[in-house]
């Protein structure tokens, strides 16, 4: 018997005892924590209040992504869909045909229904329709990369800033997602003993490029594949993962040394199909990144390397902890969920694992969460989008609009969903912009500080 | 043309009288308003589980008073009988659980009910003289929740704060179904969680004349 396995009888003793949580802790004690739990799917969440109604701009295929996103978010009312392809247009149409359609994102400014829009063109496009958007009096979400210059970067993220009445929050779903935010802690308090080095990888054989019906359209559609506006995979894959590293280890890198080279996809392409960057870190922590379109083994993860444990993180953010045999025991990872990997015990580390979840969950439905980063992120999104719009609303009708800096400092102090801040953004977008120039020149370039700085 | 011009002209002298008049009435008196960040709310409620609370720092309205107040009101009389209006918006309320302030919206009917408003009808003084700067009162108002008003007795105390401020404040139990407020019953978890039909609303609001 593995074991992961669960008796089909229901709940058992291992189920009681497997939430090593505070949650349980408190259970036994008699306190059970009134938080309401997570429901499996946003739909049977009931929203307080009329729903936002928002517009996607860029359909490709993450903006797909986000349209089908958004249509399972009970507070979000996806009234309009733009992009300047009709083809992508017209796909997108049939997954959300009560969505408005439109070429010129021009429009949705105008619309003052419209509160909130989400900016999934290419990255290089984002600047000018972001601070459209801003200066029109909408809340943005806005894909990272922010952009594919430092320039345009700060242009954006001082916009963001100084929209005091406005939520923007940059594309980086992984800060939105709970189980994420239950390993911070865990690796910032030091389980893992003294933490060595961190590594992250996304590998996928794919070619990157995208059909089209013509050359000129065929440019415009692979703006990935061209070096002059694209940041190749480790602006546009892998800031999130070097998001996450900066997170986790709650430091900024000093330096980046980078790598690329173009291997399998010798199609015209000047983008690396594969790069390797190094992040190194105060203290002499280095973050090593890999990623390639040459092949797919192991796919994409993390790890956190530890003198007591490493941590992995994989699958849609589930994470395992791998413990040296000298390290000291915890004491509730004896009764935890336990996986395989080859010749490894993964033990897991689970944000919901509590008791009252054991008692609620099926052993069929022992699974981890099932809702994406990026439905976290959208919830998180369009849920403070709301907040924000009426408590701007409430200050007004209270006390008239005329001290921003008043309304700045009681809006300040609403308690917002979790989702990247402007300035996390800012930064991620430096980093990959930087790790980018570094695997382009095979060099390494030193972070300078006023890099970070808007004026 | 010409006419249009006449009856500009009749309507901004009767709003320059009315303007005067206004101003007449407000001789002798003192108005003080609501500011940013010059107020907190609290609500203190229990469960089945274990309590709760709920703030906001957002309170608006306005007082109109005389210009001894309040030491003045402490003799009773027309000081005692200052205009005062209090206002919350609903929603600003938070319990810092967002499933808790969906369940607490759903319950308050947000947005057909969208403020809890005072309005004071008389202060009855308690003593004779302040005490630590304070003037103490019973607060005779008029508590308008969900739509529901009810006339409440709330000890209050009232500070004059520097040249330009009024400082308020008191705490009083009260009632959810008083207001016919149904206390909420949410399913947390495995439990069924019951809400106790009695809070406690403690409040400390300073306003500022302009």
């Amino acid at each position: 018997m593995s074991q992961n396995e669960t008796s089909l009888s229901g709940f058992n003793r291992r189920d009681f005892l497997r939430g090593g949580s505070l949650a349980t802790i408190m259970t036994l004690l008699g306190g059970v924590p009134l938080v309401a739990q997570r429901p499996a799917s946003a739909a049977e969440e009931k929203p307080a209040g009329p729903k936002v109604k928002c517009a996607v701009i860029g359909l490709g295929a993450w903006g797909r992504e986000i349209v089908s996103t958004l249509l399972r978010l009970p507070q979000a009312d996806l009234a309009v869909i733009c992009d300047t392809y009709p083809a992508y247009l017209r796909r997108t149409g049939n997954l959300a045909p009560s969505a408005k359609k439109t070429e010129d994102y021009k429009t949705i400014l105008d619309d003052k229904e419209i509160t909130a829009v989400i900016i999934a063109t290419p990255t290089h496009l984002h600047k000018d329709i972001a601070l459209a958007a801003l200066s029109a009096g909408k809340h943005v979400y806005c894909e990272a990369p922010l952009a594919n210059t430092v320039e345009d970067a700060r242009a954006i993220a001082t916009a963001a800033r100084d929209a005091v009445k406005q939520v923007f929050q940059p594309g980086l779903q992984n800060r939105s997602d709970p189980q994420l935010h239950f390993l911070v802690p865990f690796i910032r308090s030091g389980a893992c003993g003294n933490l060595a080095l961190a590594r992250a990888q996304w590998n996928k054989k794919q070619s990157w490029r995208t059909t089209s019906p013509n050359p000129e359209k065929e440019k415009q559609l692979n703006w990935r594949l061209d070096k002059a506006i694209s940041l190749g995979l480790v602006g546009e894959v892998g800031i999130h993962q070097i998001d996450q590293a900066v997170w986790f280890l709650n430091k900024a890198p000093k330096s980046v040394l980078g790598f690329g080279s173009l291997i399998n996809w010798n199609d015209g392409r000047d983008v690396p199909d594969t790069v390797q960057a190094v992040f190194e870190f105060p203290g002499g922590v280095r973050l090593g990144y890999d990623a390639t379109l040459a092949n797919s083994f192991e796919a994409e993860y993390e790890v956190y390397y530890g003198s007591d444990a490493a941590v992995m993180v994989r699958d849609n953010n589930k994470a395992w902890m791998f413990k040296e045999v000298d390290a000291p025991l915890l004491g509730w990872e004896v009764y935890a969920k336990k996986d395989q990997f080859y010749r490894d015990t993964g033990i897991s580390l689970r944000a919901d694992a509590s008791k009252q979840k054991s008692i609620l969950t099926k052993p069929e439905d022992d699974v981890a969460d099932q809702k994406t980063p990026l439905s976290y992120a959208l919830e998180s999104f369009v849920g403070n989008a709301a907040e924000i719009s009426n408590a701007v609303e409430d200050f007004v009708s209270t006390y008239g609009g005329s001290d921003l800096a008043a309304m700045k400092k009681t809006l300040g102090e609403i308690t917002l969903r979790p989702g990247a801040t402007w300035k996390e953004g800012y930064d991620a977008t430096v980093l990959a912009i930087k790790a980018n120039e570094a695997i382009t020149r095979g060099d390494k370039i030193l972070f300078q500080k006023e890099w970070f700085e808007l004026a | 043309m010409k006419m249009r011009t006449h009856q500009l002209g009749l309507i901004a002298s009767f709003a320059a009288t009315l303007a005067l008049a206004g101003s007449a009435l407000a001789q002798g008196t003192v108005r003080y308003d609501a500011q940013p960040g010059g107020g907190h709310v609290k609500i203190d409620g229990t469960s089945s589980v274990h309590d709760w609370t709920m703030e906001s720092p957002v309170i608006g309205g306005f007082m109109e008073v005389d210009a001894g107040f309040p030491e003045s009101a402490l003799k009773g009389g027309d000081a005692a009988k200052p205009k005062l209006e209090a206002f919350i918006p609903v929603r600003t309320l938070k319990s810092y659980n967002k499933r808790m302030d969906e369940v607490y919206q759903e319950h308050m009917e947000e947005p057909k009910f969208k403020r809890m408003e005072y309005k004071l009808t008389e202060l009855k003084p308690k003593g004779d003289a302040p005490k630590n700067g304070k003037c103490e009162f019973d607060a005779v108002g008029v508590l308008t929740v969900h739509g529901k008003a009810k006339t409440l007795t709330i000890p209050v105390t009232i500070e004059k704060v520097g040249d330009k401020q009024l400082k308020v404040a008191g705490s009083t139990p009260l009632k959810m179904s008083d207001f016919e407020v149904k206390p909420p019953n949410p399913v947390i978890g495995p439990a069924q969680i019951t809400t106790g039909d009695e809070i406690k609303v403690s409040l400390d609001w300073t306003v500022m004349q302009k």
